[in-house]
C-alpha cells in the first residue's frame, strides 16, 4: 500500500507545520520504524482490516461454502478452526472454533454468560445486545422467549441448545439453507447469511428478503 | 480468494471502547489511525500484554472525567496516544529525550518524512 507515501511526497513542496499531536505521532512512528519494532505496511494493514474488513462477511462465506460443499461442511463440523483456514481465515488466536449446524430438529444459539467472547475474526464486532446482561442471562434461562423477541418462532418439536462461549472456545452457527436457493452461486448465498443467523438468534434470509434489503 | 486477516484487533469495552459510527470503528484523522495501528502492531509483536495498554488507556480516560458517549469522540485517541507513550516509556522502549528531539524535528520541518 503506497497511498500514504504518495500523499506525503506530493506535499513535499508545500510543507505545512504539523499539529502538536501529529508531530508526536510522526515522531513515535519514525522512531519505532527505525528501531525495527514497527513496519509501516503492517500498521497500514491493521488499520485497513479494522476499518474495512470488520463485519460478518467472513463468517457468511464460511457458511455459504458449507451449504454448497458437503465435504467442507463435514470438515467444518469436525474441526472448524482447521476448516476455515482452508478459506484463508487464520485470524483466530488461541481460541478454538466450533461450528454448530442448525436443523429443523435442533436449534443452536450462542451466548457468553461471563463477558462477550465472540468469534471476532469471522463476525466482526459483537452487537451491543450480545454484551448486555439481559441477553447473557436470559439466553440461558428462557431461550425460547428470547428467540421469539428476535422474531424467531420455533416449533415445540425443535430442541434449543445454548452454547456458552469462553476465552478458549468460540462458536459459529451454520443456519439452515433457505428454500428456493438451489440455483444460487456461493457468493449470492453468502449474501443471505446474516450476523444474527450465525449467532443463532435468527434465520438466514430468503432470496426475496435479501432483495428487499 | 485470500483474506489476510492477521490476528484480530483486541476487544475494548466500557470506558475504553473504540469510537464507532453505526457500529463500525471510525478514525477522524490520519494520525488517529496511525496511533491505533502502532499500538496493535506492537502488541501483536509481543512487546506488551493488551491489558498493560488497556489499563493505561482507562486511567487516562478516567482522569479527565466522564467520557462522552458519542460516535466521534475527539479526545479518545489523544488519551490513546498518551497511554501509548506512557507504556513505551515505562517499558523503556523509547525515552523522553529522543522523543522530544524527534518531535521538534517534525515541528520545525527539519524532518518531514516519517519513514
Amino acid at each position: 500500500m503506497g497511498a500514504h507515501h504518495e500523499h506525503r511526497d506530493e506535499h513535499e513542496h508545500s510543507w505545512a507545520p504539523p499539529s502538536e499531536v501529529e508531530a508526536r505521532v510522526n515522531a513515535l512512528e519514525s522512531l519505532l520504524v527505525e528501531k525495527g519494532l514497527v513496519e509501516h505496511d503492517a500498521v497500514d494493514a491493521l488499520i485497513s482490516a479494522f476499518e474495512n474488513d470488520v463485519g460478518p462477511m467472513n463468517g457468511a462465506r464460511v457458511v455459504a461454502r458449507a451449504w454448497v460443499d458437503p465435504d467442507f461442511k463435514r470438515r467444518l463440523l469436525e474441526d472448524a478452526t482447521s476448516a476455515i483456514s482452508e478459506l484463508g481465515y487464520t485470524g483466530l488466536r488461541a481460541e478454538h472454533l466450533v461450528a454448530l449446524e442448525n436443523t429443523s430438529e435442533t436449534h443452536h444459539m450462542v451466548v457468553c454468560t461471563l463477558c462477550s467472547c465472540y468469534p471476532w475474526a469471522l463476525l466482526g464486532l459483537p452487537p451491543v445486545w450480545y454484551k448486555s446482561p439481559p441477553y447473557r442471562s436470559r439466553a440461558v434461562s428462557e431461550p425460547r422467549t428470547v428467540l421469539r423477541e428476535f422474531g424467531l418462532e420455533l416449533g415445540k418439536e425443535c430442541r434449543i441448545e445454548v452454547w456458552d462461549s469462553s476465552a478458549d472456545i468460540r462458536y459459529l452457527v451454520i443456519p439452515e439453507r433457505p428454500e428456493g436457493t438451489e440455483g444460487m452461486s456461493e457468493e449470492e448465498l453468502a449474501g443471505l447469511v446474516t450476523r444474527d443467523s450465525m449467532i443463532g438468534v435468527g434465520r438466514a434470509l430468503s432470496p426475496s428478503e435479501a432483495r428487499a434489503d | 480468494m485470500t483474506h489476510s486477516l492477521g490476528r484480530p484487533v483486541p476487544e475494548m469495552e466500557g470506558l475504553a471502547s473504540y469510537p464507532r459510527k453505526n457500529g463500525e470503528p471510525v478514525f477522524e484523522e490520519l494520525w488517529q489511525s496511525r496511533a491505533f495501528g502502532m499500538v496493535v502492531a506492537l502488541h501483536q509483536e509481543g512487546l506488551f500484554r493488551w491489558d498493560e495498554f488497556k489499563e493505561r488507556l482507562i486511567a487516562e480516560i478516567s482522569s479527565t472525567g466522564k467520557r462522552e458517549e458519542r460516535a466521534t469522540d475527539p479526545v479518545y485517541y489523544e488519551h490513546w496516544l498518551t497511554a501509548f507513550w506512557k507504556l513505551l516509556s515505562d517499558k523503556g522502549i523509547l525515552c523522553e529525550a529522543e522523543m522530544e528531539a524527534r518531535k521538534a524535528e517534525f515541528e520545525s520541518g527539519l524532518r518531514r518524512e516519517v519513514y
